[in-house]
């Protein structure tokens, strides 16, 4: 064994990473918002949604494999040249730090609506963000640790709500299909958008030391992982609410979990908040690595992201105290999932085809 | 006389003593407490070798160097003339060796096909008593002393392995203290050690006071609250460690030894687990880590509750709950501060005094000013109980330093919580767990084997498995060999 | 130059520390500062106003570690619940809080209009306390909580522990506000609501029964008995439903005529039958395994009087069964969920259907088959 001193991840973080990345701020009202398209058919969507990652992070893995070495940022200056790949690299971080900016927007919407009605906006934002500057800075082997680590989390997630199995009515999803396809696939547009955070795989593979079709597995067990994970929480919820009360119900896990008590704690849904503040914390994390990362490959000369981390942060708290008000808030957060529809399944895409076409390839070093 | 190293790389003795000197002190890595003095006997030139540690010079002397002079010119062979009750000659330089590390000393002699070795052991000149702060049930009570040389010698008594090495420095421009590094040269990995090697050579002080000052000056973070280096004052810990593949650093006038790189959980492991039966070892394992939690988060969390989400409390505590809190007249945050330092003055003033009168603080702070302060209706009996059960609580860490950093860390979240609740207890335990994630001893990961998650390393470190289910080393400290042992052969026949 | 940079940073730090700390704790609400309901009764009076009856513990402080806790009763008028909440307010020191209500009572007259609208501040809420149980009150629920009964002396200790416990002997599920939340929406599933009377001679409550609800409003009504058959036909057995039937009519003493009878175990299976003119049969087939508690009439020394028993038992049993069932169609309250299993697993015809008018005129063939297992240490 050697003292790594470069700044490398293993295969197995890999996985908690994108995990980290997909899982955060929309996992409380994930379930709602694929309700609201495809009913109590919500669970097909999520699988359904679940495959068409699968084939995405296969396309981003056949760009990747092209470009070992290299981030989407490099690779950007590599095929489309230094000015419009400088163009297009501006835009990437501008949609990463808004993504971060709509995280810290929601996460603070959320903990003024359900735990802390009267602290200030501004403060809970930026706490967190404070707390990501200090993660982010140095190498992403630390990150990476951390994001293992706090996975430990999402087994007490998932056994708080599996709890949820004595208090359901097993006759809430039938009839299976009721409205036919054309809702499902509504739904799954949604669930697409709830997992947004595989697009992690563009900025980290190239940091994951082993070999390229490792990359993909690891990808994939994140994806699968994830994807049972949300069909089973908008089936739980599903089955939880039945027909009619889920549409009155916008974070319907926290609902749910706020009706269960304990012998000894009562009031399950504090402690399911807390677990889910790190699951924010942690997407916001990627999403400002991210954008800082993107700063630094305008610096060539510079091998370390650290210095940019405070300047995306500052931006990004300053953007997400824009929107005030649940409409507001949700509006914004709208508007940047809509974002993705470019930069994550367009851009990415469009950029493989070109250096398929053109035969781009990162030269070989022997 | 067969022996049974003679299949492995063994050299003969020769007819040459310096030779013979020269193929010791590679077998022995050239560690520093070999030692020679050179004699003439009977007009062949010749060499005593020996363990400087563990050998009794002035056995040497009386029983080897002087009838050697005084039979300098008389006819007889070295059996007669040696009065020492130990003597056997040897053929082989891995059998002397053997017999080096066992405290004797060898007589070489030019034109000699082997050599004598004349038992010369050390008798330690006082026991060491067991450190009183790192206490076992059962086990050894033996623990450091303050001279450097008979601490090194604890520790080659307990490893009689020719791959234990020790390398001497000079620290201290004034006081030119003496310093041994000790490790276990086929383990230990080579870049921890050279790494340490450059960080001890590039100190340059005027004195070297004690391994606190060592400490601070080879450890990367010194802000941090938690320690980086494991101190001990136990022989039979250190011995476990380097067989780990870590380093130990010791140094004269002191009775504790360092030991790098570590991982937090080596805190909390004490020589009691291994010496008591696997589910209890295990149990008491599980339970000073629960304890950790414990003492860092439970004032936090009740400040937490009665000042946040008190509807978190189950129906049949929240009614005795309300009732001892009506009439308090200060707010919680402050109600646990001044326990906590009452706790704090209490041990810090116990820890001075002579074990009689420290009780009798104990007994006094704790249930006169505790019953006292409750009766006045100054502080909630709950809050008393929190905060006392925190105190105990922090108490069981078996390494006092340990124990420290956390009583430090309740503070941070005790505010946490008071501003933002919940909210605030886990975005502090967050930054410490962050940090804890970016935290490195010597290039090592600190918070393994957590971070990076390994869980092969979290069955031999959170709970105490059967010694023969742990086969293989300890990852953290990188060595170079993993297999450690079969330890029950006997089952595969 | 670096050391600038540090010290910049760490006075930014330095800065925004001491604003949080001198901005000081926003949302902080002690315990001790805190009027803690923990039950509430509420009534509609003639014009439509909303009474709030609420319960609150008052801790007096002893001079020894001893306190005395006891129950306040207080109430207000408002238009809806939280404008009857904050009229409480204005009259009661400390601020009142909600979260930890266990039990909520509602007068008969208001469940008879609705009591979603009551509850719907608990359900917005996030700190709403839905986990209370729910029960009606014939009569006033104001009267319910002036009671003072000698079991306990807080009245919040009292109600939850009489619902519970008779729950166990089979009268009713214990329903919660959020459980009935999620069946107040849900299509062809309906709740029984535990209902109480006050008994102001003995200062005791007594659940006499179970209040039928459909959708949000409360329909009818049902004795302990049928409760309790309700609940077997819907295939729920709590601990100890028992019943007492007469077997004869002849016997001098009175006592003699009855059998009590506590059920063991049940098994029961729904069929639903739809003719293509959305025609229903429902068939309930109910098997029952029964220990007999008390005969004081008769040994139990063969199996041939044992078999008699059996018809005799099953006999009224189905009796029972078809009279509760004609009383739940009667109400309108489906609370078998055969609605909602048309609706699952026959979604066609449930389209073509109008659950709220159909469900009077279905029929609901009950089959109880009882068999005596044991009889207790006599024969």
């Amino acid at each position: 064994m050697k003292l790594k001193k470069e700044d490398t991840i293993t295969s197995f973080q890999f996985i908690f990473l994108i995990i980290q990345a997909q899982v955060g701020v929309g996992i409380l009202s994930m379930p709602f918002n694929i309700y609201t398209a495809a009913g109590h058919d919500s669970w097909i969507s999520v699988l359904i949604s679940g495959c068409i990652i699968q084939v995405l992070l296969i396309l981003f893995w056949i760009l990747m494999k092209r470009f070992p070495s290299m981030t989407l940022y490099e690779v950007l200056d590599n095929t489309t040249g230094s000015f419009i790949g400088g163009g297009i690299k501006g835009l990437y971080i501008i949609y990463f730090t808004l993504v971060g900016s709509s995280i810290l927007s929601l996460f603070a919407e959320i903990i003024n609506l359900w735990i802390l009605p009267l602290t200030p906006r501004w403060l809970l934002i930026v706490l967190m963000s404070g707390i990501g500057i200090y993660a982010v800075r140095g190498p992403v082997k630390f990150l990476a640790r951390f994001y293992v680590f706090v996975s430990l989390l999402l087994i007490v997630f998932v056994l708080l709500v599996v709890y949820s199995f004595w208090e359901v009515d097993y006759l809430n999803i039938f009839p299976i299909g009721e409205k036919g396809v054309m809702p499902v696939l509504k739904g799954t547009e949604k669930a697409l958008f709830s997992m947004i955070g595989f697009e992690m795989y563009l900025i980290m593979a190239p940091y994951v030391q082993s070999t390229a079709i490792k990359k993909l597995k690891s990808a994939s067990i994140s994806n699968v992982v994830v994807t049972i994970f949300y069909s089973f929480l908008t089936l739980i919820c599903i089955l939880f609410f039945g027909i009619k009360e889920f549409s009155l119900v916008p974070e319907p896990l926290l609902y749910m979990i706020k009706s269960f008590s304990f012998k000894v704690l009562e009031r399950i849904d504090l402690l399911f908040l807390s677990v889910w503040i790190v699951s924010v914390g942690t997407s916001y994390m990627a999403y400002l690595f991210a954008a800082s990362r993107g700063l630094m490959s305008f610096f060539p000369k510079n091998k370390d992201h650290s210095p940019y981390v405070f300047y995306v942060a500052i931006v990004s708290v300053l953007i997400s105290l824009m929107p005030e008000g649940v409409y507001k808030v949700g509006q914004f957060s709208t508007f940047v999932t809509h974002l993705s529809y470019i930069f994550v399944l367009g851009l990415p895409v469009l950029l493989l085809l070109l250096s398929l076409l053109t035969h781009r390839k990162e030269k070989q070093q022997s | 006389m067969k022996n049974h190293r003679s299949n492995k790389n063994s050299k003969p003795v020769t007819m040459n003593a310096d030779e013979n000197l020269r193929g010791i002190q590679s077998i022995l890595h050239e560690t520093s407490d070999l030692k020679t003095r050179t004699i003439t006997y009977q007009k062949s030139s010749g060499v005593i070798i020996y363990l400087e540690s563990i050998v009794d010079t002035e056995k040497i002397q009386q029983s080897v160097i002087e009838p050697l002079n005084k039979a300098m010119d008389e006819e007889g062979t070295v059996e007669n003339v040696i009065t020492n009750t130990e003597l056997s000659y040897i053929e082989e330089l891995h059998e002397g060796v053997g017999k080096l590390l066992n405290g004797s000393c060898l007589l070489s002699l030019d034109g000699m096909s082997g050599m004598y070795a004349v038992n010369v052991t050390n008798q330690l000149p006082r026991t060491p008593e067991e450190p009183s702060n790192e206490k076992v049930v059962r086990g050894s009570h033996e623990g450091f002393v303050d001279s450097l040389t008979q601490n090194l010698g604890m520790i080659r008594k307990r490893l009689e392995n020719e791959n234990l090495v020790i390398k001497r420095y000079v620290i201290g421009k004034s006081t030119n203290t003496k310093m041994a590094v000790v490790y276990m040269e086929n383990l230990v990995n080579k870049e921890v050690l050279s790494e340490i090697f450059r960080r001890i050579e590039s100190i340059s002080v005027d004195m070297e006071f004690s391994p606190g000052y060592l400490e601070e000056f080879l450890e990367n973070k010194t802000f941090s609250p938690f320690p980086q280096m494991l101190p001990t004052e136990r022989p039979d810990r250190t011995m476990a460690h380097l067989l780990d593949g870590r380093v130990t650093v010791l140094s004269e006038g002191s009775a504790t030894a360092l030991i790098l790189p570590v991982t937090f959980l080596s805190f909390f492991q004490s020589p009691d687990d291994f010496n008591s039966r696997v589910l209890a070892g295990s149990f008491f394992r599980l339970l000073r880590m629960v304890s950790f939690l414990v003492a860092m988060t439970l004032p936090a969390f009740y400040i937490a509750i009665i000042g946040f989400h008190f509807e978190i409390l189950p129906n049949e505590l929240i009614l005795p709950v309300k009732a001892s809190l009506e009439g308090i007249p200060f707010p919680p945050i402050i109600e646990a501060f001044v326990m906590v330092f009452t706790i704090e003055l209490i041990r810090e003033a116990g820890v001075r005094l002579p074990t009689p009168i420290g009780q009798t603080i104990g007994i006094v702070g704790g249930l006169v000013i505790g019953d006292a302060v409750v009766s006045a209706g100054f502080i909630s009996n709950v809050m008393v109980i929190v905060i006392a059960v925190t105190a105990v609580a922090s108490f069981t860490v078996p390494t006092y330093e340990m124990g420290a950093s956390i009583r430090i860390l309740t503070f941070p979240l005790m505010i946490a919580a008071s501003l933002l609740g919940f909210l605030g207890i886990v975005m502090g335990l967050m930054v410490i767990l962050l940090h804890l994630c970016k935290l490195e001893s010597v290039g090592t990961p600190y918070f393994a084997p957590f971070a990076p998650m390994n869980l092969s390393g979290l069955k031999d470190a959170v709970i105490r498995f059967p010694l023969w289910k742990m086969e293989s080393r300890a990852k953290d400290a990188l060595p170079q060999s993993k297999r450690q042992r079969n330890s029950r052969g006997w089952k595969n026949k | 130059m670096k050391t600038l940079l540090t010290k910049k940073k760490g006075l930014l730090l330095g800065t925004l520390i001491v604003i949080v700390l001198l901005t000081g704790c926003w949302d902080q609400r002690l315990i001790k500062e805190s009027r803690l309901i923990l039950a509430a009764g509420l009534d509609v009076d003639p014009d439509g106003k909303i009474i709030d009856t609420v319960v609150y513990p008052v801790v007096n402080k002893g001079s020894n570690a001893m306190s005395m806790v006891k129950s306040v009763v207080v109430s207000s008028t408002g238009v809806t619940t939280r404008d009857a909440r904050f009229n409480l307010d204005k009259k009661v020191s400390q601020i009142f809080d909600a979260s930890r209500n266990r039990v909520f009572l509602f007068g008969e007259k208001l469940a008879q209009k609705d009591i979603y609208s009551s509850l719907d501040v608990i359900y917005r809420d996030p700190r709403g306390s839905v986990n209370a149980m729910v029960a009606v009150v014939k009569g006033k629920a104001k009267k319910s909580l002036e009671i003072q009964p000698k079991d306990s002396t807080l009245l919040d200790i009292y109600y939850p522990e009489l619902l519970r416990s008779t729950s166990a002997i089979g009268l009713f599920e214990i329903e919660t506000v959020q459980s009935i939340c999620t069946l107040m929406f849900d299509e062809g599933n309906d709740y029984l609501l535990p209902y109480l009377r006050i008994n102001e001679q003995q200062q005791r409550a007594e659940v006499i029964g179970t209040a039928m609800f459909h959708k949000r409003k409360m329909t009818g009504t049902l004795t302990g008995k049928e409760s309790t058959m309700l609940l077997l036909l819907n295939g729920v057995k709590q601990d100890y439903p028992r019943f007492t039937f007469k077997i004869n009519d002849n016997k001098d003493m009175k006592e003699r005529n009855y059998i009590t009878v506590l059920v063991n175990d049940i098994d029961r299976k729904m069929k639903i039958h739809i003719t293509p003119d959305q025609k229903v049969r429902v068939n309930l087939a109910l098997k029952m395994d029964v220990n007999v508690n008390e005969l004081p009439v008769d040994h139990l020394d063969s199996a041939r009087k044992a078999n008699q028993l059996n018809k005799t038992l099953t006999r009224e049993m189905n009796a029972l069964a078809k009279k509760t069932l004609a009383k739940t169609q009667k109400a309108n309250c489906d609370e078998l969920g055969i609605g909602k299993r048309i609706r699952s697993f026959h979604y066609g015809d449930w389209k073509k259907m109008n659950w709220e008018k159909d469900y009077r005129n279905i029929s609901i063939e009950p089959e109880i088959k009882v068999t005596i297992v044991q009889h207790g240490i006599i024969n």
